[in-house]
């Protein structure tokens, strides 16, 4: 027993003596791990995770490590690769020519003390997302803040510079290759770390693309807050500029997106708050784009939901608004009162599920309900909406597989000079002679489309009037679509505008109108180089289906009645004009005689009944100008016609015929009462009689 | 302190010149109306019925015109930058303060520069003259635009695109050209007859060929020619480019069948002279007329009528023309009663070549009665067969009214032998011709030439039995403008022979209404049948031509030397005359 016991003790003894020498010897390594820590070792750990891990490869040459002692069992290690190279098969490829990293332990306090210095140079990446359904999940999903283990968290971060000269990157079916340097600076008075992450991507849907990234953190664990600025050169020549936050945040990652686009057409001006936290991106988007009149986006709700693995929900509450009185710079008074600026547009519910990563080939079936609303009801009420129901397939035509739309709303000014007064001294006032009218306006729409195509009828009335004018008008539409496999074959568009009764007040002119009423399209504010060639745009057609065909006209017992100082009674005309796709202004326009009093000279126009053609090149109208009193008859042809020269109409044409003339699209109505001045060489009406040229004519 | 040390003169100057200068500035801020003011001076200033449109009227508030009582200030606004925009302040600062539109005008933007992107080969935009320095104003834009299609239309392209831009800052101009496809005249559509008119009576005074190639020059001809005759009140060819299909339209407003004119010149030869006509046009299907012609000044009274008969088809110009003439005619050297009959077959011809061609022939009776000089107080009859041939270019018809390009050509020859109703035998020829040119090929002309060559001779047995019209003179404005109307030779009983040409070189460099001119006449006379024995006359001379607003005005002054005269070899020329007319073409 007692040798038992002696041997028992005796390996005790060995034992911890062993144990201690293996303490000892594993403090000392701990202590001095320079002692151990070579590169023959690092040789060796490389080729044990070679062989243990075959998926993944580790090389590189030239190895160095460099111990300090910082304390007890406190070190900072520093290592030293040239060609470092790591691999993941078919995956990762990750080379640089040298790298350098650093860090710093505490094994008292079982924790990191200091990650860094890390400098990679002359790197090159490459990455190929592989599309298995695993991953796709873990996409989202992987946007759960990590919680930091906490021999890690309070580590200092030392000087990082990394260098990625090209990178390429094969995800979400998209492909960026560019360049990447990341670099930090320590600033000793904040004891903070700046990092600066600058790239510029390559990309062809994008075009260039530079962002810089930023955030000032001297621990791992943060806070972090990275702020990034990307400026991308778009197809086009356009650019976005967008300034991006973020920062976790209570378990989510907040974020804050400025972003301006800006192009030779349409302008944007949007801010994109909100936070990501699991599998919820919840959002909100304000702002104004500006694509002919400016849009608002006031506090447009976004959300996207993962709802399973390969499945995302899209549900937004988004009103979009036009605003009717802008602000005026330099303005004190109407910026006040743009703070209670009426507005008018639609609010945009959108309830939509899509396949996860979202793609231009993935369906996405839902419903969007836009309704029309004001800021103003108690001015403009408005009811109802559009509800459409749809599975589509985004592309550049998108492509329907299922689509129900149904279109019920109507509004109401009830009094339109409340709507004059909103408009007042903005840029959007009601001009003159329109802005003394009082009286409703309506409008209201209904019909139904479906895969099939279908009917949406509209009716638009206005019932103005002031002590001298009236625009009592009906407009009935009907937009009928015809659709072939879910995709539009066609779209006719009827209206029916009827001029009920209208009486309006030209302005009293004296002598003649001037010659331009409107700035001249024709005289840019840009330079010539970046005008487009109008004429080569006009001979495009467009590749959508539409056609359309407007009746405008009065009816016989109404004719339009005009007051014009130049005669001593209203000017009756009665219209009766068609629009048509593709084709010119067609139609006729009648003048009744009328007395007229111009300058003193007083007398009676014939009837004038003109057949009008019309297109933005060639305006032409002829017709027939009838004595007041049946005693005279003769033709006329008042001809605005740049490809021709133009006809003198007869010399009793009233002012306000030349007043119509310009409704008419005749772009000058000067030229047709004073022919000669724009004629290169005007025909010569008198030249038989060229001797005496001083002559008088008349045909009885 | 500063003031300290300056005389009191000067400190008076100081304080009026501060006071100008103070005054100057605050006109400078002129108020347009209450709700626009304006802190620069537009030129020239608004118009009443521009103010009305940027101010309203507040006089206006309790009549039918109240609406335009006042003038909302955004729209304003956009009338405003039009109508600074007619005057050529392209570039004006406008901005809003306390519900009042200021603006500063700016200076008036001049055209630095021009030129064209799509136009055809060999078109040069440059042509166009008056458009640098000139102010930028949508209206040069305007007549930019439409001379730039104007030289298309004439090079074969009926349907051209243009578009001209314009940059407000620098005062560039850019002209945008699609000249559309070059295209024959092709078929023309006339419309249904109307009002026992058929509508190929038009074609009678068609310059092209369906198979053509599209020149707008010779529509406008035919358009001329058609009105000119009086067969339509107006006609206009248009192109209908909204479908390529279609063919060329003529328009036509027929007007009423008959015609009243009236017209008036005075000269310093004539002193005045009025013309009154009566024609009654569409006599029948194919379109013949009547004519009727009052004529009176101090050298011509004439009554004369003629019908022009058309008797083929409503397409061809061949015609009989009728005529009966009474005229008394008072010149210096003779005077006389004339009364003629005359039946002349006329025709025309165009050809693809730029020119037509106009033939009359016929019998023509004359009776006259010499009151003054040559033969004075004998009666003279004669019965003689008369030709005309004149050639002349499309051009010259074109541009007649202003001089500018072409040629005429005009040949016209008589003969006559003594018989019961004749009473001497002569043979006449007579050369009239014309040629004018661009010489700076510029558009419109800059530096225009002219070169005018008249001949006449007239062959007889007894020359000194001739009526004072078969007989040659010169002078005057017709032929050598240093001497009087008529006044060569110096006896009454004048030449049997006169040759005459004329150099005349006129500009519109400096003003597009006032040219002046110089020009060198020369002339002969012969005493013989085609000889030329006498001296040469000449005559240098300057002159103006003025487009004024009533009527173009013609003012030459010419210095007339000639050495001997083909009846008084002692009689030498040397003297000034002075020549002026109002509502003569050039």
């Amino acid at each position: 027993m007692k040798t038992f016991g002696s041997r028992l003790r005796k390996l005790f003894w060995f034992l911890f003596s062993l144990l201690l020498l293996f303490a000892i010897v594993l403090l000392a390594a701990l202590q001095w791990p320079g002692l151990w820590l070579k590169p023959r070792t690092l040789e060796f750990a490389k080729n044990q995770i070679n062989r243990r891990f075959p998926q993944y490869q580790i090389q590189w040459t030239h190895p160095q490590v460099q111990t300090e002692t910082l304390g007890l069992f406190s070190d900072r290690l520093l290592f030293t690769f040239a060609d470092f190279c790591f691999k993941k098969e078919n995956q990762i490829e990750s080379c640089f020519r040298s790298v350098q990293l650093g860090f710093a332990y505490s094994l008292p306090q079982l924790r990191l003390l200091e990650i860094g210095p890390l400098h990679a140079q002359n790197g090159k990446f490459s990455f190929r997302q592989i599309a298995s359904e695993n991953q796709k999940a873990s996409s989202l999903s992987s946007a759960k803040i990590p919680s930091l283990p906490h021999w890690l968290s309070a580590a200092v971060i030392k000087p990082i510079s990394i260098e990625i000269q090209n990178y390429d990157i094969q995800a979400a079916s998209r492909r960026w290759q560019g360049s990447v340097l990341v670099s930090s600076e320590i600033r000793s008075e904040r004891a903070q770390t700046q990092f600066s992450l600058k790239t510029s991507i390559d990309d062809s849907t994008w075009g260039q693309i530079q962002a810089d990234a930023i955030s000032s953190t001297d621990q791992v664990k943060g806070p972090w807050r990275l702020q990034s600025f990307a400026d991308l050169t778009l197809h086009r020549k356009s650019t976005l500029h967008a300034e991006a936050e973020i920062h976790p945040d209570a378990n989510a990652y907040a974020f804050e997106v400025l972003s301006r686009f800006r192009s030779s057409g349409p302008k944007a001006d949007l801010k994109w708050t909100g936070f990501f936290k699991e599998n919820r991106l919840s959002s909100v988007l304000n702002g104004k784009a500006k694509a002919g009149p400016e849009v608002h986006f006031q506090n447009c709700q976004i959300e996207i939901i993962q709802q399973s693995s390969n499945q995302v929900r899209i549900q937004s509450d988004c009103p979009v608004m036009l605003p009717l009185a802008q602000v005026q710079k330099k303005n004190v008074k109407i910026i006040s009162k743009a703070l209670r600026r009426p507005s008018v547009g639609a609010r945009v519910v959108a309830n939509l599920e899509t396949a996860f990563p979202p793609g231009t080939t993935e369906p996405v079936s839902g419903n969007v309900q836009i309704s029309p609303i004001s800021t103003f009801e108690n001015i403009l009420k408005t009811q109802g909406g559009v509800d459409t129901q749809f599975q589509m397939r985004p592309s550049d035509l998108p492509q329907f597989e299922s689509l129900n739309v149904d279109v019920n709303f109507s509004s109401r000014i009830e009094e339109f000079q409340r709507l004059v007064k909103i408009l007042e001294n903005s840029p959007m006032a009601v001009p003159a002679p329109f802005h003394v009218l009082t009286g409703p306006i309506r409008l209201k729409a209904q019909g139904h489309f479906g895969e099939k195509g279908g009917r949406i009828l509209s009716l638009f009335q206005t019932q103005l009037q002031s002590e001298h004018q009236r625009l009592f008008t009906q407009a009935q539409s009907q937009v009928e679509v015809k659709m072939k496999n879910l995709k539009p074959q066609r779209v006719n568009v009827k209206s029916d505008v009827l001029l009920g009764q209208i009486q309006l007040v030209l302005p009293p002119i004296e002598k003649s109108p001037p010659s331009q009423l409107v700035p001249d399209k024709r005289i840019r504010h840009t330079p010539l180089s970046q005008a487009p060639n109008e004429l080569a745009q006009k001979s495009k057609t467009s590749p959508f289906p539409l056609t359309y065909e407007v009746h405008i006209h009065t009816l016989d017992s109404q004719p339009i009645r005009l007051v014009s100082s130049t005669t001593t009674e209203p000017v009756s005309m009665g219209v009766n004009l068609n629009l048509k796709d593709h084709q010119p202004v067609r139609g006729t326009l009648d003048l009744n005689p009328v007395k007229y009093d111009v300058a003193g000279i007083q007398g009676t126009t014939g009837g004038l009944e003109l057949s009008v053609r019309s297109t933005e090149y060639q305006s032409m109208a002829t017709g027939q100008v009838t004595g007041s009193e049946g005693e005279e008859k003769t033709n006329v042809i008042v001809a605005k016609d740049p490809m021709e020269s133009l006809v003198r109409p007869q010399p009793k044409l009233p002012i306000p015929v030349l007043e119509l003339a310009t409704a008419m699209g005749l772009k000058d109505p000067l030229s047709v009462a004073i022919v000669d001045q724009r004629q290169p060489n005007p025909p010569q009406t008198q030249a038989n009689f060229n001797q005496i040229p001083l002559q008088i004519r008349r045909r009885f | 302190m500063l003031l300290r040390n300056q005389k009191p003169s000067d400190i008076i100057a100081l304080l009026v010149f501060s006071l100008i200068w103070g005054w100057g500035n605050l006109a400078l801020a002129e108020s347009l109306c209450p709700g626009i003011e304006s802190r620069g001076k537009v030129t020239p200033g608004f118009t009443d019925s521009e103010k009305l449109l940027l101010c309203g009227r507040s006089s206006l508030k309790n009549t039918e015109y109240q609406a335009w009582s006042e003038v909302p200030i955004s729209q304003a606004a956009i009338h405003l930058r039009a109508f600074l925009e007619s005057r050529g302040y392209l570039n004006p600062q406008m901005e809003m303060q306390d519900n009042k539109l200021i603006f500063d005008p700016g200076s008036i933007v001049h055209v630095t520069s021009f030129d064209s992107t799509g136009g055809p080969e060999g078109f040069r935009i440059s042509r166009r003259r008056n458009i640098l320095r000139k102010p930028l104003t949508p209206t040069l834009l305007s007549g930019l635009e439409n001379w730039v299609q104007s030289e298309m239309q004439r090079s074969g392209y009926p349907c051209p695109r243009v578009r001209a831009l314009a940059e407000a800052s620098s005062g560039k101009i850019l002209v945008q050209i699609d000249p559309g496809e070059k295209r024959k005249f092709g078929p023309v559509y006339l419309g249904s007859p109307q009002e026992n008119f058929n509508p190929e009576n038009l074609t009678r005074y068609y310059a092209f060929n369906p198979d053509e190639e599209y020149n707008q020059t010779l529509l406008q001809v035919t358009e001329d020619r058609t009105i000119t005759e009086g067969l339509v009140e107006q006609t206009k060819f248009i192109n209908n480019c909204m479908a390529e299909t279609e063919p060329l339209h003529q328009v036509s407003v027929l007007g009423e069948p008959q015609i009243l004119s009236f017209s008036f010149m005075a000269s310093t030869e004539v002193i005045a002279e009025i013309q009154v006509s009566y024609r009654r046009t569409r006599m029948d299907s194919l379109a013949s007329y009547l004519d009727t012609n009052l004529t009176a000044s101090a050298r011509l009274q004439q009554l004369s009528a003629y019908y022009r008969w058309y008797f083929q088809s409503g397409s061809s110009q061949a015609s009989l023309r009728p005529l009966l003439s009474v005229r008394h005619q008072d010149e210096h050297p003779f005077a006389l009663n004339m009364e003629q009959a005359q039946i002349f077959y006329m025709n025309h011809w165009d050809t693809e070549k730029g020119f037509g061609i106009s033939f009359n022939l016929g019998p023509s009776f004359e009776f006259y009665q010499m009151r003054r000089g040559p033969l004075s107080g004998e009666e003279k009859r004669a019965l003689a067969l008369q030709s005309e041939l004149e050639v002349r270019s499309f051009k010259h018809e074109v541009y007649r009214s202003n001089i500018y390009e072409g040629y005429r050509v005009r040949l016209a020859a008589g003969t006559q032998s003594k018989s019961s109703v004749t009473d001497f035998s002569a043979d006449t020829l007579k050369l009239d011709s014309e040629i004018l040119s661009n010489l700076s090929d510029d558009s419109p002309p800059s530096w225009m030439g002219a070169w005018r060559l008249s001949a006449a001779t007239t062959s007889s047995p007894n020359p000194e039995k001739l009526p004072p019209t078969y007989r040659q003179y010169l002078g005057g404005i017709e032929t050598l403008r240093g001497f009087g109307r008529l006044q060569l030779p110096a006896a009454n009983e004048g030449a049997l022979t006169r040759l005459s040409s004329s150099f005349e070189i006129r500009t519109a460099r400096w003003s597009e209404t006032i040219w002046p001119l110089a020009f060198v006449d020369v002339g002969w006379l012969g005493k013989e049948s085609f000889q030329i024995n006498g001296p040469t006359y000449k005559s240098p001379g300057l002159g103006v031509h003025w487009k004024s607003p009533i009527g173009p005005v013609r003012g030459t002054v010419a210095y007339g030397e000639g050495r001997g005269d083909v009846t008084d070899p002692n009689k030498n020329y040397q003297q000034w005359q002075i020549y002026a007319s109002l509502g003569e073409q050039f």
